[in-house]
């Protein structure tokens, strides 16, 4: 049950002055059950290889395999795959069209050839696992917040009950609870029903909390692919990408100039909290 | 599929053609329109063949780019050309069944032909060696003795602005939306007209209201800049010719009268 990448690359309009590469030779394997997090710079080309691995880009070489089957061979069934590796877009809220919530959420499973009964009973679960209230779900889906259109959203594509769940910047433009919510429901998403998650973001503040691999994109090459803390080590470099670490990472880092002996590569509040005490009740 | 549409689409390359003022080839494009539809000989459509060539090697766009336009007007191009090829009466060559093939009409199908193309060619070299900013402002410009017959002449050429401006955007997003409805498990190729017709629903609804948002959006940010119309307005650039929009209206003048000239002895 794993997603493995193999020389991936895409080539935007060749031959033209606009060619440019959107994927350069990029390789990963992604085991299955993990939380992985897709880090780059606006153009760095996450979107572009999230959208080849349920296989709505083809690449120009190389190729994708899910559960080691290769998806870009002939006859493979790409609809079939598109259930299995759900991929919310960057707002997803514009992509809502029905008359209301819980019909919009149902096009997906309906679309899978489910009874209507099945399919609302999958939109009502998935509902339910985005915390929308159910006096809602008769609303019109125009009539929502923006923070509540994204739920609904995603809600569309994890009623396809999919094995993958890809969301591409599923924070932009939320404010802070927003954020904390979105990310709280990935997390019991991923502890609860085992689901891998891939998300991508240009937070690193976001992906510290929650990733257990970290995939730092820069100029359509992938740059490093490790855990977090391994990732971050590498602050000048990633710094020279035009991404920073987390700034519970920095803090760290000005601390240990100012003399405290401390581990460097915290990177999130809870372990900061931890490593200080540890740090300051020794002395 | 939709990043193929090349219509109102600019190729950024710098050439003597991007450099001419807009305003030159506009009247270009128009002088090439003209003589396309004056000439009535094979020297018209050489001479046409030779000013078309000699303006896309100048321009240094690739061949390949300028002729995907052409893909659009296909259909238009195979009604045209087998309405006169087999309508057109006169002295019959050869027939296939019923239809019956004339010397005039392969002569009038195949220079219809060429003038379609040559059309379609000719204005897509001006699109694609001018912004479309530039584009508008030189219409904007050569256009401006409408407003002493009180045609608002700014308003519709920054309104033709905008509408340049939002194609690319609109193709963008509907390619996001309808991959992200793929991405839902939509199927827009199969099924019958009628299944196909509502497959379309998903993507028209999200467009519609991307596109009325998009509207107000840039309508407010207008407002917010104190936009009022073109009344007292200056431009940042100022069209200005150079030596360059000299030789190129000389030689736009040469052309024309050597086509004219052909015509009137008639070659």
């Amino acid at each position: 049950m794993s997603i493995r990448a193999e020389h991936l690359t895409h080539l935007y309009s060749p031959g033209t002055a606009f060619e440019s590469f959107a994927l350069n030779d990029v390789s990963f394997e992604i085991p299955s059950g993990s939380f992985v997090a897709v880090i780059g710079h606006t153009g760095s080309g996450k979107s572009t290889l999230v959208q080849h691995l349920n296989g709505l880009y083809k690449p120009t070489s190389g190729t994708v395999y899910f559960n080691g089957e290769d998806i870009f061979a002939e006859g493979y069934d790409l609809k079939k795959l598109r259930t299995k590796v759900g991929l919310v877009f960057q707002y997803p809220e514009y992509q809502l069209f029905e008359e209301n919530v819980i019909k919009d959420v149902m096009f997906g499973p309906l679309n899978m050839g489910l009874s209507k009964e099945e399919a609302e009973e999958k939109a009502k679960k998935a509902l339910r696992q985005v915390r929308m209230s159910e006096e809602l779900y008769e609303r019109s889906p125009f009539d929502l917040s923006g923070g509540q259109k994204r739920r609904v959203a995603i809600a569309g594509v994890l009623a396809m009950d999919p094995e993958v769940l890809i969301l591409d910047e599923p924070t932009a433009g939320l404010d802070p609870r927003g954020r904390n919510y979105i990310l709280g429901m990935l997390e019991e998403l991923h502890r609860e029903r085992g689901i891998t998650i891939i998300l991508v973001s240009h937070s690193m503040d976001d992906v510290a909390e929650c990733a257990d691999l970290l995939m730092v994109l820069k100029d359509a090459e992938l740059k490093f692919f490790d855990k977090p803390k391994e990732v971050f080590k590498n602050v000048d470099e990633l710094e020279s990408y035009g991404l920073a670490v987390p700034e519970i990472t920095y803090l760290a880092k000005e601390l240990i100039e100012a003399g405290l002996d401390m581990d460097p590569t915290v990177s999130t509040v809870e372990e900061a909290k931890k490593e200080l005490l540890r740090v300051l009740k020794r002395k | 599929m939709l990043r193929d549409i090349t219509i109102g689409q600019f190729y950024p390359v710098d050439s003597a053609i991007h450099r001419l003022d807009p305003r030159t080839k506009l009247a270009g494009t128009f002088v090439f329109l003209v003589s396309l539809f004056m000439t009535k000989s094979v020297i018209g459509y050489l001479l046409a063949t030779t000013a078309l060539v000699c303006c896309i090697r100048l321009s240094r766009v690739p061949f390949k780019f300028i002729t995907k336009g052409l893909k659009a007007i296909l259909v238009v191009l195979l009604i045209s050309v087998s309405f006169n090829l087999f309508l057109t009466q006169g002295k019959i060559i050869f027939r296939i069944g019923f239809l019956k093939v004339t010397k005039e009409g392969l002569k009038i199908a195949g220079f219809m032909a060429i003038r379609l193309i040559y059309l379609v060619i000719g204005s897509s070299v001006m699109t694609l060696t001018t912004t479309p900013t530039q584009l508008t402002d030189g219409l904007e410009k050569s256009l401006g003795f409408l407003n002493k017959l009180n045609i608002p002449v700014h308003e519709i050429a920054m309104m033709m602005a905008i509408a340049l401006r939002f194609i690319p955007i609109l193709i963008e997003e509907t390619d996001k939306i309808m991959k992200a409805q793929q991405a839902r498990g939509a199927d827009f190729e199969s099924g019958n007209i009628i299944r196909r017709a509502k497959a379309l629903v998903p993507i028209l609804v999200p467009l519609f209201v991307s596109a009325f948002r998009r509207a107000a959006d840039l309508a407010n940010a207008m407002e917010a800049r104190c936009y009022h119309g073109g009344a007292g307005r200056t431009k940042m650039r100022p069209l200005e010719y150079s030596a360059a929009d000299k030789k190129a209206y000389i030689i736009m003048l040469v052309y024309i009268l050597i086509i004219a000239a052909a015509n009137f002895i008639g070659f």
